[in-house]
């Protein structure tokens, strides 16, 4: 890897890392949901700073081509990611039902006190 | 005692009438709620119209959701049983009466109404019978019991399975996996032999293509219900 690629590299991590605190300062992203993004940018940094962490990493996983060693974490790395929503989503549907239902029932109380109070009004 | 009729529906406005007059008719000591799950047809002016009890749902939840809503009705108002009569007018509200006086003879916890224990009435198309009967010999390799009607869906229970059904209960095809998880918390399930009639309008909620997956589903639903 050159310097060029190196410096190109360190450049777009840094404007996304820029963009994600930018979001997390207007509370577009929570800090919860934006840390794994910045612990990537961080990694990505790392080893476009110091690509000789790849090979070594490549030589000691037995991996052998570099390159691959980087496919290989990006890919175990979206996969948690993935795994982590849908953790997420299944809570988040569980909530709006309890949510939803709670809400059906507060209406169904709330026609049947107004019915009571409009008989009351008639007597 | 104190019970609640719970009243699924979603686009039933071809049948609610005639569910809810049945009701009128053969169980007017009871109480009835109709929930309406977000139906996009008129079911909603067709209970609004008759000033039917109605609970109607802001989002469609899916049958198990709805069905849930009712139970947390039926605790939050103390009611002491419950009992679902589907909306598309396949249960016969006249059995309802006889099925609380099983419970009570039986000491039961649950009392689901079966299609299949004297084999009169609607009894499902053949395809069906062999899922169901698959269920049944899952139910009973899982817990040892036999129930002929896993999958019916009129089924009387008491304030403690009510308790349980508002904390937990499955959004989609919930009948079999709760019967499961029913059993392995120690409650007693007995069955009431009944007759069910053909939906006369609507459309059912399992279509072909759902099958496969409903197969699948509920089969792992209810081993995991038994490993918990």
């Amino acid at each position: 890897m050159n310097v060029r690629t190196q410096i190109l590299i360190a450049i777009l991590v840094l404007l996304g890392l820029a963009g994600i605190v930018r979001l997390v300062k207007k509370n577009k992203i929570q800090l919860k949901y934006a840390l794994p993004w910045c612990f990537l940018a961080a990694a990505i940094l790392l080893l476009a700073l110091f690509p000789q962490g790849t090979v070594w990493l490549a030589k000691v996983s037995g991996v052998g081509q570099h390159i691959n060693i980087i496919f290989f974490l990006g890919f175990c790395f979206l996969l948690v990611l993935i795994f982590a929503l849908t953790m997420v989503v299944s809570g988040l549907s569980q909530k709006a039902k309890r949510a939803i239902q709670e809400l059906g029932i507060l209406r169904e109380r709330l026609d049947a006190l107004e019915k009571l109070l409009e008989n009351e009004e008639k007597r | 005692m104190k019970i609640l009729i719970i009243v699924p529906a979603y686009n039933e406005g071809a049948n609610i009438e005639k569910t809810i007059e049945n009701i009128q008719a053969s169980a007017p000591e009871y109480d009835y709620i109709i929930i309406n799950d977000c139906s996009t047809d008129d079911t909603r002016a067709i209970c609004e119209k008759h000033g039917w009890h109605a609970l109607h749902l802001p989002v469609n939840l899916g049958i198990g959701g709805a069905v849930q809503t009712g139970y947390l009705y039926a605790w939050e108002q103390g009611y002491d049983l419950a009992v679902q009569v589907d909306g598309d007018g396949q249960h016969d509200p006249a059995y309802l009466k006889e099925m609380v006086d099983y419970m009570q003879v039986q000491q039961a916890d649950m009392v689901i109404g079966s299609r299949f224990l004297e084999k009169q009435g609607f009894q499902s198309s053949e395809l069906r019978r062999v899922g169901i009967r698959f269920f049944s010999g899952l139910i009973w390799l899982l817990t040892g019991r036999r129930i002929t009607d896993p999958t019916s869906g009129l089924r009387l229970v008491n304030r403690k399975i009510i308790c349980r059904f508002a904390l937990d209960y499955p959004k989609d095809y919930p009948e079999p996996e709760t019967v499961v998880g029913v059993i392995r918390q120690g409650c007693k399930v007995v069955e009431y032999p009944v007759r069910m009639r053909k939906r006369e309008g609507g459309v059912s909620s399992i279509s072909p293509a759902k099958a496969v997956y409903y197969m699948i589903k509920v089969s792992l639903a209810m081993l995991i219900e038994r490993l918990r």
